[in-house]
């Protein structure tokens, strides 16, 4: 694992899974908040609530905690809809403060593509790009940027 | 499991900008505890408390030789929070079979 300089964009994160459930239903698993807190985040039940907005420009914010001090998400916006085909949506991971102050990772981008295979399967592909890890980590930590000004050497040895 | 850790104890304990503080100074090598305190306004205790967060979250060791207590920067924390593409790989295929689980546990009856 190498460090990232700030300005360099990763190359795309690419998935391609066949569920054994049909299409409509697969999409609705993307689409509808109350199925989205069962299973998405890093475990089940971890996304405490879920906010879709399900129209080009609209939000959507799933909460992951949210205690006294801070409540972390991923939030973003739907870029794209296509029923039972496509959903583009803008990614970022959000931190906000119980003083009012937000940091958040510069927005990335994510490509659902929905297919119907055969014997009632649904086929997903997945392309998360943009993600701009060294921008992340300034923005994520506000003022990380000056730390990690001493990383670069630390991380390679 | 690590993504999970990741986000929720890496990002909080790094939310504070004393303990980012810390971590800039450690950056530049290890630092005896009770040195540590030295270029912020905070009290020892403040420092210890602080130290103890990182290290709780596996960002800083803590080592005692001797009297002294030595800080340094645990690397492969600092190597796994600082790698978004890794983490996010990680976290779509936890999300495909999470998402593969929920598909077939449950009838599509019980969904509304």
């Amino acid at each position: 694992m190498n460090y990232i300089p700030p300005s360099e964009a990763t190359k795309p994160i690419l998935m391609d899974r066949v569920f054994d459930a049909p299409l409509s239903r697969v999409f609705n698993a993307w689409t509808e908040p109350d199925q989205i807190k069962v299973w998405f985040g890093y475990q089940p039940g971890a996304v405490q609530e879920a906010e879709i907005d399900l129209k080009v420009g609209g939000a959507w914010k799933f909460v992951l905690s949210r205690d006294q001090e801070q409540t972390t998400a991923f939030t973003g916006h739907y870029l794209e809809i296509s029923r039972n085909e496509r959903l583009v949506f803008t990614w970022s991971y959000l931190i906000e403060k119980a003083d009012g102050t937000q940091e958040a990772t510069s927005f990335s981008k994510v490509t659902v593509d929905f297919e119907a295979s055969a014997g009632e399967q649904t086929r997903i592909n997945i392309k998360h790009e943009g993600i701009q890890s060294g921008e992340a980590q300034g923005n994520v930590g506000n003022g990380w940027a000056k730390c990690l000004e001493n990383l670069p050497g630390i991380l390679a040895s | 499991m690590r993504s999970k850790e990741l986000l929720d104890t890496t990002f909080s304990a790094l939310a504070d900008p004393k303990r980012r503080a810390i971590v800039a100074r450690l950056a530049q090598g290890e630092t005896a505890l009770s040195k540590l305190a030295e270029p912020f306004d905070i009290s020892q205790t403040a420092v210890t408390k602080h130290v103890q967060a990182l290290s709780a979250a596996g960002i800083v060791v803590v080592e005692k030789r001797g009297r002294t207590r030595h800080c340094r920067l645990q690397t492969s924390t600092m190597k796994q929070a600082f790698d978004w593409l890794g983490f996010y790989q990680s976290f779509w295929e936890t999300q495909m079979s999470s998402l593969a689980d929920h598909l077939t546990e449950k009838s599509p009856e019980k969904l509304s």
